[in-house]
């Protein structure tokens, strides 16, 4: 196990992704079943807020039931201007993964805008400012996304 | 789709407040009651617009450190039946048909190692019996945040 975590964070981690209730005391519920006091689930997940191994705690939303288009791009950058690059994409409020990977292209991010629209002429935007043409992968089946991790 | 009022609760409830009553609190910043927030949750929750309720995590930082996506070239009428099969792997978190490059067929997998990651990747596919993939880590993240809707509509 990582050393960011405490022993009992496993613990509390799975039973967050398990079942997280939608009642007036959801931190009470979640620390009844794991036999812990609800100030205690708080305190920890503050803490795991803070250092980063929880991002957020919420609705996870699923963009395109609410008209949402997204789309996965990437672009074969020369090694020595991938960090300028990087952080073009990256002021786009609206790229939520963007990463160097092994192998060509070597630049790959995620784009979700309210419309067609917008993400067309945000990519051309970046495309433009970059002088590189992106591949433009859009999802056309989904067959699983995002399920729990074995923690 | 969704409607103005929805939109106004969904910015709030992406990420709740670390107080006993977090419905409570919401409801408090729109002006509702806290059923009411919970009924509209429950709501959009039945409606698939919110997946669940729970944490985001850092793979990484829970010791998630071999995650390599991993995508196939799998002809057109095989690809429902090689998606449907890939997916049902529980190590397996994505995998999504894709149009627009040489391989249209994507997963990740979230493995300790990057040793455990490459292995399990290729077991994968060897169960598919396609031939035409690529096994592509992450050498750096420059960015990986949570789909949230902005707080102001004038994203950039």
């Amino acid at each position: 196990m990582s050393s960011e975590l405490d022993p009992k964070d496993p613990e509390l981690l799975r039973a967050l992704q398990e079942d997280f209730p939608v009642t007036e005391r959801p931190f009470e519920e979640i620390a009844e079943r794991m036999g812990w006091t609800e100030e205690e689930v708080i305190s920890r997940i503050r803490i795991l807020t803070d250092s980063g191994v929880i991002r957020k705690l919420g609705a996870v939303l699923n963009p395109r039931k609410m008209g949402y288009v997204s789309v996965l791009a990437a672009l074969d950058v020369p090694e020595e201007s991938l960090d300028g690059t990087a952080s073009v994409i990256n002021e786009y409020s609206s790229v939520t993964h963007n990463y160097q990977r092994e192998g060509r292209p070597n630049l790959w991010f995620t784009m979700t805008e309210p419309d067609q629209a917008t993400l067309e002429k945000h990519l051309a935007e970046i495309e433009e400012n970059i002088g590189l043409s992106a591949i433009k992968m859009p999802v056309t089946k989904m067959f699983k996304i995002g399920v729990k991790l074995d923690i | 789709m969704i409607s103005e009022e929805e939109k106004d609760l969904l910015r709030e409830v992406q990420r709740l407040p670390l107080t006993k009553r977090p419905f409570a609190e919401i409801a408090d910043r729109l002006g509702m009651k806290e059923e009411g927030v919970m009924i509209m949750c429950n709501d959009l929750l039945d409606r698939g617009v919110i997946r669940r309720f729970g944490p985001s995590i850092s793979h990484r930082k829970v010791g998630f450190a071999g995650n390599p996506m991993t995508v196939l070239n799998v002809p057109e009428e095989e690809l429902d039946d090689v998606g449907r099969e890939i997916a049902s792997e529980p190590d397996v978190t994505h995998c999504y048909a894709r149009s627009g490059w040489d391989y249209n067929l994507f997963f990740m997998i979230h493995a300790r190692t990057r040793e455990e990651g490459l292995d399990r990747a290729h077991e994968i596919v060897s169960t598919t019996g396609i031939q035409g993939y690529r096994i592509m880590f992450s050498i750096k993240e420059f960015k990986k945040i949570p789909f949230e809707i902005p707080k102001e509509n004038n994203i950039r």
